[in-house]
C-alpha cells in the first residue's frame, strides 16, 4: 500500500470516527477526533503497525479555551507520522490510550503534572515529573503561569523517618549513573526480582523557557544543543527540522550535508564514549581507556569541521552557520581512515573478552513483543529484533544520499545492544565518507524565511540512542508549544523488564545498555534547589512508599 | 612503592601517562595515602575503626614472620605462627565488610566471603604442605598451581575484585570508609597484596628446590616486585567476573588440583 493510500484510509477511519482531518503533509496527517473516539483510533494504529512517538499536553485556552493533547503516532514502514489531537475545557476528563498503547503511560503522566490535566486513570498515580513538594494546583506548562515562577518549597513534607525496609538504592550519585537518578532493585540473593525507578531530579526548564520572552526562533537552537551533551546537536537538528517543516522552508542541500555529516560525528563518538563506559562497567579498564583514546581524533575531527568539540552552535533555521572546505574534508577523510582501522583491531579483541562476552550474553534480556509494546528506540529496538531507524523510515537531511544498513539482533540481551553499536559505529564512518565525497555546491542557509503562527509539525533524528521527537506548534516570534521527547525517555519504561530474573553484578550493565541520557530525558521544568540537607535525601525513599502501594 | 610500578605499568599498556615524573612513578601511592591521612576522621563506628587496624597489625606481623621463616626455614613453628596471622588478618577484612550497617558493603562482604571459601581451605592448606613438606615435584607442581593462582585472587585484582566492584556496588566493602580509615585500609590491601606476592616468590624458589641456599631471602625481594607487576599486567587483560560465575570456576579448578595432590601423595605413599 503506498503512502497515499495509507492516508485515504486514515482519513476514512478518522471519519468514521466522527473526527476531521486538520492537515495533511508530506510527513505527517493531523487529525482530531472526538474524545470518547481516542481509544479506538489508537487502538486500530497500533494494530496497523504504528509506534507510538509521545505525546504532548498543550494550553490552547488563548486559542480556543481548551487544552489538549496530541498524540503522535509513527507508521515507521511508510515514513509517516499520525497526529491525534483530543481536547477539552478545563476539568474535563479526557480518555487514556494507555491501556491500548502501553507506551502512552509516561507521556500522558507527564500532561497530567505539567496542565493539571484530568486524564482517567491516573488520578490515584503519584506525580511523575513533578517533585513530591511541588505546590497543589500549580502547573509549569500552563501559559499563565510565569517561566521563572519559584515555589517557596515545602520541606516540612520531607521530615517523615526513613523506612526501615529498602531495597538496594542505586543513585542518585551511584559511580555508574554519571546523572543523578534514581534505580532501587530489590533483590533475592543477587537476583533483581523488581525495580523502581523515579527520575526527573534535574529539571531545567527547557521547554517552558522556549516559550519565554527571552528565547526566539534563531536562538532556541543554541538552547536545544544544551539538552544534551553527548547528542545536543540531535536536539538542535531536530528543533529545526521541526520548524523548518512547519514553515515550509526549503534548505539548500549543502545545509543538509553538514547537518547530516555533524549527526553522524556525533553518533561515532558517543558510541565510542559507551563502548568505554561499558569496558568499564566490566571491569575491563584497557577497554575503557582504548575506546576513549579511538574516540579523541573523532572529538578533534568535530573540532576541526565546527569549530568546537562539542555543543557545536552551528545549526540555525533554514541551514547551518559554518561551511566546511576542501581542506577540512580530506583532514577528515584521513581521520576516519585511520579511525575505522584502530577501531576494527580493537573491536575484535574486545568482543573476544571472556568475562565481556559471558556477562553481556543472555542477561537484561528484552523480548520483541515487549520493545514493541513501549515502542523503544534506538540500538535498544534493534538489539531486540525491531528494524527501527528513522534515518530509513522518515529520511531527513542528506541521508536519502547515503548508502547504508541498519544493524538488527533478535536476541535482546546485554550482547545485541552492544553489537548494534559496534555495527554502527563503521555504518556511520562509511556514511560520513559517502557524503562528504559527495558535499555538493551552494549555499548553506537560505537568506529569509517567515514562520506563520499556529502551524503544526513533528522532527524526528535518529540520535545514537535512537529516535528523537521534537513537536512543534508555532507562535509569533517563538514556539507557541515546544515538545521534546528524548529517546531515552522512551527506552527508561523497558528498563524494568530488562532487569527482572537478572543478576545484581549485570542490572548496572543492563542500565547503560539503554545508553541512557538523564539529562535529555529531565529537562522538563523549572524548580527551585530546596537545600535542606538531609531531609532531601529522605525525598529519595518516597519511591519505596510508592512501590509498596 | 610496588603499587605505584604497577599502576606506571598499566597505564602505559593501556595509553596512559599514569603517575607524572620519576619521584610520583615510583611514590604515587605513598603520595595518596599521606592525603587520605590528612583527611577528616570520620567514623561511623569505633569497632570497624578497631577491626581496620588490627588487620593492619596482623598483616605487618604476618609479612615479619613471613620473612623470619625464609631466612630460617628449618623453625617450622614459625611456619604454622605465619600462616596463622595470615587467617586471622584475612578474617578482620571480612569481619570489617560484614560490621558495616550498608547494603553495598554487605553484598561485597558476600562476595568476599564466596571467593575465600571458593580459595582459602585450599591455598592454607597447599602451602602448608609447600612450606613444610618435601616431595617430588609431581606433587610440588600442583601445589605451586594452587598456591599461585590462590594469590592471583587473593590479591583483589580482576577478574576477582567483585567485592569492591566500585561500578557495580559503589566499592563495596570499603564505602563507609574515608580519610585516615581508608588510608590504613588500602594500607593493609597493599601490604595483603604483597605478602602474597612474596608468598608466590618463595613457592616458585621452592618450586625449583632452592630454598636452602643463604641467598633465598634475597632472591624472594628481588622476584616479589616482578610478581607483583606481571599480576598488575594480567589484571589489565581480563575483565570482572560475577558471583554466580567466578566462585564456582574457581573451586572447579581448586578441586582439579587438588586431585592431582592427592594422587602424586598416593603416588608417594606408593613408593615408600
Amino acid at each position: 500500500m503506498s503512502a497515499g493510500e495509507v492516508v485515504k484510509e486514515i482519513e476514512g477511519k478518522v471519519v468514521e470516527l466522527g473526527g476531521i482531518v486538520e492537515s495533511i503533509t508530506e510527513t505527517a496527517v493531523f487529525v482530531e477526533v472526538p474524545r470518547e473516539r481516542v481509544r479506538e483510533l489508537a487502538d486500530w494504529l497500533y494494530n496497523s503497525g504504528a509506534f507510538l512517538k509521545t505525546c504532548a499536553g498543550v494550553d490552547e485556552r488563548s486559542i480556543n479555551s481548551k487544552f489538549a493533547v496530541y498524540h503522535i503516532f509513527g507508521l515507521d514502514e511508510k515514513g509517516l507520522d499520525v497526529v491525534v489531537k483530543i481536547s477539552g475545557l478545563e476539568g474535563e476528563a479526557l480518555p487514556s490510550i494507555a491501556d491500548a498503547v502501553p507506551a502512552a503511560e509516561w507521556c500522558e503522566l507527564e500532561a497530567r503534572d505539567m496542565l493539571g490535566l484530568h486524564i482517567l486513570g491516573h488520578e490515584a498515580k503519584p506525580r511523575h515529573v513533578l517533585p513530591q513538594d511541588w505546590p497543589e494546583g500549580v502547573y509549569p506548562l500552563r501559559k499563565d503561569l510565569s517561566y521563572d515562577y519559584r515555589p517557596s518549597g515545602n520541606a516540612e513534607k520531607f521530615s517523615e523517618e526513613l523506612p526501615r525496609e529498602v531495597g538496594l538504592p542505586i543513585g542518585p550519585y551511584h559511580p555508574i549513573l554519571h546523572e543523578p537518578e534514581y534505580f532501587e532493585l530489590y533483590v533475592e540473593g543477587e537476583r533483581v526480582v523488581d525495580v523502581f525507578y523515579r527520575g526527573f531530579h534535574v529539571h531545567r526548564g527547557i521547554e517552558k523557557l522556549a516559550e519565554s520572552q527571552r528565547f526566539t526562533y534563531k536562538t532556541i537552537p543554541f538552547l536545544a544543543e544544551r539538552i544534551c551533551g553527548i547528542c545536543g546537536f540531535v536536539h538542535s537538528s531536530c528543533y529545526v527540522l521541526a520548524v523548518e517543516r512547519a514553515a515550509r522552508i526549503e534548505v539548500p542541500e549543502r545545509a543538509q550535508f553538514i547537518r547530516s555529516i555533524v549527526l553522524e560525528i556525533e553518533r561515532i563518538h558517543s558510541h565510542l564514549l559507551w563502548l568505554g563506559i561499558a569496558a568499564h562497567i566490566l571491569g575491563y579498564d584497557a577497554g575503557f581507556m582504548h575506546m576513549w583514546r579511538i574516540r579523541e581524533p573523532i572529538m578533534l575531527l568535530a573540532e576541526l569541521l565546527t569549530g568546537s568539540r562539542k555543543t557545536y552552535g552551528i545549526n540555525i533555521v533554514g541551514g547551518v552557520r559554518r561551511d566546511m572546505d576542501e581542506s577540512k574534508k580530506k583532514r577528515a577523510l584521513d581521520v576516519l581512515k585511520n579511525v575505522r582501522e584502530e577501531y576494527k583491531k580493537f573491536v575484535e579483541v574486545l568482543t573476544a573478552v571472556p568475562e565481556i562476552v559471558k556477562r553481556a550474553t543472555g542477561t537484561g534480556v528484552l523480548p520483541k513483543s515487549d520493545a514493541r509494546a513501549l515502542s523503544v528506540v534506538g540500538p535498544t529496538a534493534r538489539g531486540s529484533g525491531l528494524k527501527r531507524d528513522v534515518r530509513k523510515d522518515y529520511p531527513y537531511f542528506a541521508y536519502k544520499h547515503s548508502s547504508f544498513k541498519v544493524p538488527v539482533y533478535s536476541e535482546g540481551d546485554n550482547m545485541a545492544r552492544l553489537l548494534v553499536r559496534v555495527d554502527e559505529v563503521f555504518e556511520s564512518i562509511s556514511i560520513v565518507e559517502q557524503l562528504l565525497d559527495a558535499l555538493p555546491k551552494g549555499p548553506i542557509a537560505v537568506e529569509s524565511y517567515e514562520i506563520p503562527p499556529l502551524r503544526k509539525a513533528v522532527g524526528t533524528v535518529e540520535a545514537p540512542r535512537g529516535e528523537d521527537v521534537h513537536f512543534i506548534i508555532t507562535g509569533h516570534g517563538r514556539p507557541y508549544r515546544w515538545r521534546v521527547r528524548a529517546p531515552t525517555y522512551q527506552n527508561i519504561p523497558a528498563l524494568k523488564v530488562m532487569l527482572r530474573n537478572t543478576p545484581l553484578a549485570d542490572a548496572f550493565l543492563t542500565i547503560a545498555s539503554i545508553d541512557p541520557c538523564f539529562s535529555c530525558t529531565d529537562r522538563a521544568i523549572v524548580i527551585r534547589d530546596v537545600r535542606s540537607g538531609s531531609r532531601r535525601f529522605v525525598g529519595l525513599f518516597e519511591g519505596r512508599r510508592y512501590a509498596s502501594r | 612503592m610496588y603499587d605505584s610500578i604497577e599502576r606506571k605499568v598499566k597505564a602505559s599498556i593501556q595509553s596512559r601517562v599514569g603517575p607524572l615524573g620519576l619521584v610520583r612513578s615510583f611514590l604515587q601511592s605513598w603520595f595518596d595515602l599521606a592525603k587520605l591521612l590528612s583527611k577528616e576522621l570520620v567514623l561511623t563506628s569505633y569497632g570497624i575503626a578497631l577491626i581496620t587496624i588490627l588487620e593492619l597489625l596482623f598483616l605487618a606481623i604476618t609479612v615479619l614472620t613471613l620473612q623470619v621463616f625464609i631466612l630460617a626455614p628449618q623453625l617450622q613453628w614459625i611456619a604454622a605462627l605465619f600462616l596463622t596471622f595470615l587467617s586471622i588478618s584475612s578474617a578482620f577484612s571480612l569481619l570489617r565488610a560484614v560490621c558495616l550497617d550498608n547494603p553495598f558493603s554487605s553484598i561485597g562482604a558476600f562476595r568476599e566471603f564466596y571467593i575465600t571459601l571458593a580459595v582459602e581451605g585450599f591455598f592454607l592448606s597447599s602451602l602448608a604442605m609447600m612450606l613444610l613438606l618435601e616431595g617430588s615435584v609431581m606433587l610440588r607442581l600442583p601445589l605451586f598451581c594452587i598456591v599461585a593462582l590462590s594469590c592471583y585472587v587473593l590479591s583483589g585484582r580482576t577478574p576477582f575484585d567483585i567485592a569492591e566492584a566500585e561500578p557495580e556496588i559503589a566499592s563495596g566493602v570499603y564505602i563507609e570508609l574515608s580519610g585516615p580509615l581508608l588510608a590504613i585500609a588500602t594500607y593493609s590491601l597493599h601490604i595483603k597484596r604483597y605478602v602474597l606476592a612474596e608468598i608466590l616468590s618463595y613457592a616458585l624458589l621452592k618450586l625449583i628446590g632452592i630454598t636452602s641456599t643463604s641467598f633465598a631471602l634475597l632472591v624472594v625481594l628481588l622476584l616479589t616486585p616482578i610478581t607483583w607487576i606481571i599480576f598488575g599486567v594480567i589484571s589489565v587483560m581480563l575483565g570482572r567476573t560475577r558471583v554466580d560465575v567466578g566462585p564456582i570456576t574457581l573451586l572447579k579448578v581448586m578441586l582439579i588440583l587438588m586431585l592431582f595432590v592427592f594422587i602424586s601423595m598416593l603416588l608417594m605413599v606408593r613408593q615408600a
